[in-house]
């Protein structure tokens, strides 16, 4: 189980000297699934690359299990983690690509068939990513965002630019692959009801620079239906309580599907 | 290639061996043998074991000046596409080293180191490594940061980043960089064993010209391109074809 806890004092993008984020402060519980939405450029992508280690330039300090997370070869916690596309290595075949994040440890060819049973993929194992569908390969990079076994689990806006038929079935497996393993999960996303629907905890950054102007428990029974009318009333609900800080949103979409900055500035 | 593509390649080769033939035969001149005697010649000589000895001998210097360019080649590319300093310390000389021409370089190796066979060895090189670097430059600047990220996220042992994240992105330039080397190579050591050393198929070649036994220079211009052929259908193409197996 793993804790996890974020102060970020300061961080600039290096090109052109803007502050992205500034005082943000949040902490996840372990095995709590937590949802960080907020409109573009709030630096949400900014923020998983400094958890996950990738970004290592920034004031302040990141904290798995208490412990200081600074630099990118160790880190305290089995990590998973999905981006906003699949990023599979397309001359690694399905089965290899799940090896990759394995390293043939003891059991690896079962576990590789359990999970691509999974997420509904058996029989793919050797085919090249470039052979699947778009929805078949975010499958396959859930599976090895779970493959790892992680106790932490960072997810960028993963299911970004599906079909919402696809993207329910997505959010469904990953719904059943976390309660099972249960790991730490900071999903990030600029859908509300999306992040309604899968968290327990949806935090609500500022635009740029980027810090936590609400946090929201989603206090809805699981295991839930995303088409459930109780998301949709939470939703409403919020929506008439805070109408400020969710301008930007794709709030009043009844598909829950994200509203492009063009489409929004037709409505 | 399809059944009719390879019936037209194998066509223009038998046309222009025929037209050959035809006109050798009819001018009956010493300076241009047919086809035919050149196969004759080629088997005398292939049959005399001089033929392979010489062979032999030019291929090892092949192998191994192509494994010393392709070894420092890209080493020092993927140093200059990875780092912008690295880029323009040695951006000037790469373009020095791309220009000089070969029997330059030829010539002031056997001046310096004499002419022994490191010599010969190091002047193919040098004129090779510039091309493979500018190849290989290009494909490491190419990589797609995005997958090392995947690689760092998961916390991938170096060497795995290496052989399975980084460098399936650099074979595309690689197998170019090969290709042309050895299209390369091949030439340079033929003008470098002409020039400075006792053995080998431009050796040969020298002496054959000295007598303009020009049957014998054409034998041996015949085994060399079938040994080409050979290498690009057993060796080149069958690596190609794995590791751009997911291409399909």
């Amino acid at each position: 189980m793993t804790d996890l806890a974020v102060h970020i004092d300061r961080k600039h993008y290096s090109r052109d000297d803007i502050v992205a984020l500034k005082d943000l402060d949040f902490s996840v519980t372990a095995g709590r699934f937590v949802a960080l939405v907020g409109p573009s450029g709030a630096g949400k992508t900014t923020i998983l690359n400094i958890i996950l280690g990738l970004d290592n330039d920034y004031e302040g300090a990141v904290l798995v299990n208490g412990q200081p997370l600074k630099s990118c070869d160790e880190h305290p916690a089995r990590m998973g983690c999905m981006f906003q596309e699949p990023r599979l290595m397309p001359w690694l075949t399905v089965s290899q690509n799940l090896d990759l994040v394995l390293d043939g440890q003891p059991g690896h060819e079962e576990r590789i068939h359990r999970l691509l049973e999974q997420v509904e993929l058996s029989g793919r194992e050797a085919s090249y990513p470039g052979q699947l569908s778009g929805g078949q390969q975010r499958r396959v990079a859930l599976a090895r965002a779970f493959a790892v076994d992680p106790d932490l689990m960072l997810m960028d806006e993963p299911f970004v630019s599906l079909d919402e038929p696809s993207a329910n079935r997505l959010r469904h497996l990953l719904l059943r692959l976390w309660r099972n393993l249960r790991p730490t999960v900071v999903f990030v996303t600029h859908n509300l009801r999306e992040a309604i629907a899968l968290a327990d905890e949806v935090l609500f950054l500022s635009a740029s620079p980027g810090t936590v102007i609400l946090r929201l428990p989603v206090d809805i029974d699981r295991p839930r239906q995303l088409q459930d009318p109780a998301i949709s009333e939470f939703q409403d609900c919020l929506l008439q309580e805070n109408p400020e800080i969710l301008s930007g949103l794709a709030a009043d979409n009844p598909h829950g599907r994200a509203i492009s900055p063009r489409e929004q500035k037709t409505r | 290639m399809k059944l009719s593509e390879r019936w037209l390649h194998s066509l223009s080769l038998v046309g222009f061996f025929a037209l050959w033939q035809l006109i050798a035969q009819v001018l009956e001149n010493p300076a241009l043998p047919a086809p035919t005697a050149v196969l004759v010649s080629l088997w005398r000589q292939l049959v005399a074991g001089e033929l392979l000895y010489h062979l032999g001998v030019t291929l090892w210097r092949v192998l191994v000046a192509f494994a010393v360019s392709m070894l420092i080649g890209t080493s020092v590319g993927i140093l200059m596409g990875r780092y912008r300093a690295a880029d323009s310390a040695l951006d000037g000389l790469l373009v020095l080293g791309l220009n000089i021409p070969a029997l330059v370089t030829i010539i002031l190796c056997y001046i310096w180191f004499g002419l022994v066979e490191a010599a010969a060895i190091a002047a193919v090189a040098i004129n090779k490594i510039p091309t493979v670097i500018v190849t290989v430059r290009e494909g490491a600047r190419a990589v797609d940061r995005k997958l090392l990220d995947v690689a760092d996220a998961f916390r991938l042992p170096r060497r795995r980043k290496l052989l399975r994240v980084y460098l399936p992105q650099l074979y595309p330039y690689l197998m170019a960089a090969a290709r042309s080397g050895l299209a390369l190579i091949w030439k340079i050591v033929l003008v470098v064993e002409l020039l400075g050393r006792s053995n080998g198929v431009g050796f040969q070649l020298s002496t054959y010209f000295q007598f303009f036994d020009i049957t014998n220079i054409l034998a041996y211009t015949f085994a060399f391109a079938a040994i080409v052929l050979f290498v690009e259908a057993a060796v080149m193409r069958p690596i190609d074809n794995r590791i751009s197996r997911w291409r399909t």
